[in-house]
């Protein structure tokens, strides 16, 4: 642990008695770093503690306090709470550690031993598909004993005892003195989410709690109050079905009070799906999966690539496997697989069609209503189309591609996990965490690299599937392009995890050849941005795609700028 | 202080002041710096501009920062003296007479930087990571970005960024230009100032749709 942490500032609500202030600043022990105790408002004068005079509501009390307070992380404590030695450490050590974190509580238990009631959670209609109801729950979604990487995250927890990051206190405007309590303090933990700050709960600190029971319920007005304030700007963690029963959030599979990330418009609010019964992905006929697997020389990798997308397959998806001519034993592998699965569909194009053009025959024998074009030289992880599906519940999406180990630029897993989170991660580290760290985010981007891309069955149609001049490679460049002009967003889904090897096929053939194929194809879709755009108007590919690493011929990119 | 960076604007600017007539500044003047345009008509236009009356104090001038947003941003901040300044490009048009207001409520205590809107960290490049690296001296930053960079400050945050050297780092290409938007939240960040958006977080289909309360902003190709 770091003896030379930053300078915390503790408030403590000065609303209690004497004595239990002071026990309760005692129990804050020492800290390895400056420090310093303010009592916000109420009668007591305890030494070494700074008093604050100041009045009004709990959360107005503590904003004058906060403005008085020279740490950089803030420490708002209730007075009835007590901290294990060194809790309070290992909170700034979590703020220390990732500066995205904007605020770490501790674990609270209660006097019986029992986990205190701490987290939030929204609830929403099935069917109706709106929020509806507010509840709190102990903190609990998949911590691992063993899992030390980061603190979990959550969106909110009560501030009974909570760390905060100054500028991330300041940035969400500080306590709403006009909330009761409970509300400002879930107020306070959702505006930091909303500005991206993570908000998360270490496990590794406990504080002992008696605050009241009759202060943890809740009553029905002042959860609409929340919900009316937060509408349509994060969504629901979970659902209460029509016999009052509630259960987890169907897209969110792994836990409910996962991270929400994703503050934008959030679909199931805006663009609530028909009224009736709710199903599991993979179960309705309206959300199949046909996944589109084009080999060419793929016997090396194609093996693991097959038998992990069919343990990942869903009863009505498919895998529609599309050799363009290989010289390998490919072929004879993929025959020996035809009546081995319904799911399975097998076509032997007999020549090299380019991939493109391989794809869009495995396109037009699928029947599924999201298309995955998927590389041979992958690996699927459990749980990927459900969750990449998910995300098309915006429809304002028209793609959704996966981190990786082996992508280029935005899709490496690297830029979605937390920096201390190592580098040297083995794929089992990267699914870990992009599954619980990472639930439901996404990140906005101009290019999904073609390893695996899923696109819905209606807009592939729409704005026209792969183009066949495009022999080899760029692909993924036009058809991300094409996408975004007919005004459609593309996501990496930072939850889902592929493992790629990169390029088997190509190495399959000599660099010479590969190279004239990439050649011709930068070409040919060069000269088709030019023919878009005019000669001279064609944008930076900064600016189409955020990368520097398009390299058509130059007299063919010459009339492009 | 509103301070307009424009850059080759003639399809931008006109559509901008129009709009700061229609909706007003807040009483705050106007400056307009050009980052080095070279197309005629757009030059023509602010000598155009410069020599009009308007409903509100408005001055052009010239960056030595060619082409870049923040380098003109920097140069009004040490060259033109106001309480705080809102910090914006040609591309932008205010839609609400509020629209000055709205930065100026958020700019609340522990506040240094008001952004229209913010993004969730991504980067386009691992140059751009490298370079926020190099010239901030770190290896963490804040989990937004300033989109834009369009934002609110003080005068009084700007100074604590000059005096700790931060404002002298300057683009000099388009990759570290778009960098800025992740460099300007660190910074103010670093220097322990909160960053508090006006709306929330950019949605590009939003924006196209015009559905953000207080601005609008164009993308489209500059000679």
């Amino acid at each position: 642990m770091s003896d030379a942490l930053s300078k915390v500032s503790v408030i403590i609500d000065g609303e209690a008695p004497s004595d239990q202030i002071r026990e309760c600043i005692s129990s804050l022990g020492t800290y390895p770093g400056q420090f310093e105790v303010l009592v916000a408002g109420g009668p007591a004068q305890l030494e070494p503690a700074q008093h604050v005079l100041c009045e009004g509501s709990v959360g107005e009390r503590w904003n004058e306090a906060a403005k008085k307070a020279k740490g950089d992380y803030l420490f708002f404590l209730k007075p009835w709470v007590l901290l294990n030695p060194g809790a309070l450490a290992i909170l700034a050590e979590s703020l220390e550690r990732e500066m995205e974190i904007g605020a770490c509580a501790p674990l609270l238990v209660q006097h019986d031993g029992s986990q205190a009631p701490q987290e939030f959670i929204l609830l929403e209609d099935e069917c109706k598909r709106r929020p509806i109801d507010v509840l709190l729950r102990p903190v609990k979604f998949g911590y691992r004993p063993d899992w030390q990487v980061s603190p979990v995250n959550g969106v909110a927890y009560l501030a009974d005892a909570i760390l905060v990051r100054k500028v991330a206190f300041w940035g969400a405007g500080g306590w709403d003195g006009c909330l009761e309590n409970h509300w400002m303090d879930l107020t306070l933990g959702l505006s930091i989410s909303e500005l991206q700050w993570r908000v998360t709960c270490d496990y590794r600190a406990v504080g002992l709690t008696a605050d009241p029971a009759s202060d943890l319920a809740f009553d029905v007005n002042q959860s609409i109050k929340l919900v009316d304030r937060w509408y349509g700007r994060f969504l629901p963690h979970g659902l209460r079905t029509s016999d009052g029963v509630i259960r987890h959030h169907p897209w969110i599979p792994i836990h409910i009070g996962a991270v929400l990330a994703n503050y934008q418009r959030t679909p199931s609010i805006h663009n609530p799906r028909p009224s009736g019964t709710c199903h599991r992905p993979g179960e309705i006929p309206g959300e199949r999966c046909s996944v589109v697997v084009v080999t060419y020389n793929s016997m090396s990798s194609l093996t693991a690539c097959v038998t992990s997308v069919i343990a990942n397959l869903g009863t009505f998806d498919e895998l529609i496997l599309v050799d363009n001519g290989s010289r390998d034993d490919t072929p004879n592998y993929l025959q020996s697989l035809e009546g081995t699965d319904p799911r399975i569909k097998i076509v032997l194009n007999g020549a090299n069609l380019g991939f493109s053009e391989g794809c869009n025959v495995g396109i037009r024998e699928s029947c599924g209503d999201y298309i995955v074009l998927l590389n041979p030289d992958t690996v699927v992880t459990e749980g990927w189309l459900g969750r990449m599906r998910a995300y098309f519940q915006d429809p304002s999406v028209g793609a959704v591609g996966p981190i990786s180990n082996g992508a280029y630029g935005m899709q490496s897993y690297s830029f979605h996990f937390p920096r201390n989170a190592g580098d040297e991660l083995s794929p089992g580290d990267i699914y870990d965490l992009a599954t619980k760290v990472n639930a439901r985010r996404s990140v906005d981007v101009r290019l999904l690299i073609g390893f695996c891309v899923m696109i819905p069955r209606t807009i592939l149609d729409e704005v026209g599937h792969l183009d066949p001049e495009l022999f080899l490679g760029f692909d993924d460049l036009d058809l991300s392009w094409r996408l975004r002009l007919a005004g459609y967003r593309l996501l990496i889904a930072s939850d889902v995890f592929v493992l790629h090897r990169v390029h088997v096929s190509f190495m399959s053939e000599p660099e010479s050849v590969t190279k004239e194929h990439e050649r011709r194809s930068a070409n040919a879709f060069a000269r088709k941005l030019i023919a878009h755009y005019g000669e001279g108007a064609v944008p930076d590919q900064m600016e189409i795609w955020g990368i520097d690493w398009f390299t058509p011929e130059v007299e063919v990119w010459a009339k492009a700028a | 202080m509103i301070v307009v960076a424009t850059h080759n604007g003639k399809d931008h600017l006109p559509v901008l002041l129009e709009s700061l007539e229609r909706h007003g500044v807040g009483g705050h003047d106007v400056l307009i710096l050009d980052t080095g345009s070279t197309c005629r008509a757009s030059l023509e236009l602010l000598r155009e501009v410069e020599s009009r009356k308007w409903p509100f104090r408005l001055e052009v001038g010239k960056t030595p920062y060619q082409a870049y947003d923040s380098g003109a941003y920097v140069h009004a901040f040490r060259n033109w003296d106001a309480e705080g300044y809102l910090f914006m490009q040609d591309s932008v048009k205010p839609k609400r007479d509020d629209w000055v207001s709205a930065f100026e409520s958020k700019a609340t205590y522990g506040v240094g930087c008001v952004p229209w809107l913010i993004f969730p960290m991504q980067w386009n490049s691992q140059e751009q990571v490298d370079w926020l690296i190099s010239t901030c001296g770190v290896n963490d930053w804040p989990p937004h970005g300033v989109f834009g960079p369009i934002f609110y400050a003080p005068r009084s945050a700007m100074e604590s960024l000059d005096a700790k050297g931060f404002l002298d780092i300057l683009p000099s290409d388009k990759t570290q230009q778009m960098a800025m938007e992740r460099i300007w939240p660190t910074v103010f960040t670093l220097s322990g100032f909160a960053v508090r958006p006006v709306e929330t977080v950019f949605d590009e289909t939003l924006l196209r749709q015009d559905e953000y309360t207080h601005m609008t902003k164009k993308f489209a190709l500059r000679a």
